[in-house]
């Protein structure tokens, strides 16, 4: 079947494209739907690319969030000094394939795909993202986890677009952390993904906190267990709560990895927050 | 079908493609520049790199109506044998080149990372290969290499490639 391509130039016009036809599929990076057609999964009528549209394509913070439009890139991102700021979300979009894959990929495809080893979409969960969808029928706003269905399953519709991302700015006090588990440095679906957020008060005791899993369940998930413990304590009692407790949220499947995951989440649990306390503390 | 219209290698050119058409099948297949190598096909190992508006990006994962109104830059529009590019040459001179599958992908990356750092470390160097897969060489060559290209551009008075010899 030929396909179709379209090259919107703005955000209304890609709505519409969306609403006249069926069987479209949404190109930004193109780094997994490319794949996909490649290794024929999806057989598209038409590619509606949205990188051309301007609209989508910034990055801001006000008091309360900090704001990305839907096709900016990771390397775009890297450039930014608000995301230089948050080491745990600079660590995570380092971490996602090359440069090469940097350079045209997205988070909001990162979080459109819900890979369940997602780099930078396990730490926007951590940041507690919310996702601006936009379509024919008006806008709406999906926290990011509630977003999920499973694996590569979300409760985006297929007439819906990425508008923008956007997360609760980070603090005074507060600080993020990020630790990735892979066999290789570069290139590599980790094997286990742990994003943090902290925030501290006056005595540098935590009293709020934030921690995301990817890679051990089918979608990046939040471990409120370990959170909720966490209120109340400082630096090196956080880390040795959570050395000793696994996360229940953990859902370890049955596989190669299973022992090696399992003996490991609590030591990079542990590290991710010992980052996040860190930042919080200006000590990055 | 969709018509794409970019710049290749220097020459504005047209093409009617499916909409699904990789840009590495194009340059291969329509164009003819074989130097552009489609290996894993999978974003994996950077052997088809080429650099769209001075950006090094996979050729086997971007689509060719993706590259409508851009500049596309393979190894043939960076030097040829009689005029090679110092990066080229800097590749030769440090013996990074085994079996060569790799070296036109390593070659595009090198030279989109020093489009945008003029002396990079090591580390900057590694980073920037990190998605160019060499089976061959253990890598350390190919970074010899960069590296000589790099110093040899900054002995230069203006910096410029077309001032090395």
């Amino acid at each position: 079947m030929e396909t179709s391509f379209y090259h919107p130039t703005s955000l209304q016009d890609a709505i519409n494209i969306l609403g006249r036809n069926d069987n479209m599929v949404l190109v930004n990076g193109g780094s997994d739907v490319i794949l996909n057609i490649v290794a024929k999964k999806i057989d598209p009528a038409g590619l509606v690319y949205l990188r051309d549209i301007q609209e989508l394509n910034y990055i801001f913070e006000d008091d309360e969030y900090v704001h990305f439009g839907g096709n900016i890139t990771f390397r775009q991102m890297l450039a930014s000094p608000i995301c230089q700021r948050i080491g745990g979300l600079r660590k995570a979009i380092e971490a996602v394939g090359s440069p090469a894959i940097r350079a045209v990929a997205t988070p909001s495809g990162n979080i459109a795909t819900a890979a369940p080893a997602a780099d930078c979409a396990t730490m926007l969960l951590a940041l507690r993202a919310e996702v601006v969808l936009v379509s024919e029928d008006g806008e709406r706003i999906i926290p990011q986890n509630e977003i999920y269905l499973g694996a590569y399953k979300t409760k985006i519709k297929e007439n819906e677009i990425i508008k923008e991302i956007r997360f609760p700015k980070l603090k005074d006090r507060m600080g993020s952390g990020y630790v990735r588990i892979s066999r290789r440095k570069a290139q590599d679906i980790a094997k286990i993904i742990v994003g943090a957020t902290i925030s501290l008060d006056e005595q540098a005791r935590c009293n709020a906190a934030t921690i995301s899993l990817g890679a051990l369940n089918s979608t990046a998930v939040r471990a409120s267990s370990i959170e909720n413990q966490l209120i109340g304590l400082e630096q090196d009692e956080a880390i040795l709560y959570a050395e000793n407790n696994f996360p229940i949220e953990a859902g370890l499947r049955d596989s190669y990895f299973k022992e090696y995951k399992k003996n490991v989440l609590c030591d990079a649990v542990a590290q991710a927050i010992k980052m996040a306390f860190l930042e919080a503390k200006g000590d990055k | 079908m969709p018509i794409v219209h970019f710049n290749l290698n220097g020459k504005y050119v047209t093409v009617e493609v499916d909409g699904k058409e990789l840009l590495v099948d194009t340059i291969r297949n329509r164009f003819l520049l074989t130097g552009t190598k489609k290996a894993c096909g999978t974003d994996d190992c950077g052997a088809c790199t080429v650099l769209v508006n001075n950006l090094a990006v996979r050729s086997c994962a971007y689509l060719t109506c993706m590259a409508e109104g851009t500049h596309v830059v393979t190894i043939e529009g960076l030097g040829s044998p009689d005029h090679l590019h110092p990066i080229q040459k800097a590749f030769i001179d440090a013996s990074a080149v085994q079996c060569g599958y790799c070296t036109p992908g390593m070659i595009m990356t090198a030279f989109a990372l020093l489009e945008e750092n003029e002396n990079p470390s090591d580390e900057e160097i590694r980073i920037a290969l990190s998605g160019n897969l060499c089976r061959c060489t253990g890598y350390q060559k190919i970074i010899d290499a960069v590296k000589l290209a790099a110093s040899r551009r900054m002995q230069t008075k203006n910096h410029t490639w077309e001032e090395v010899k």
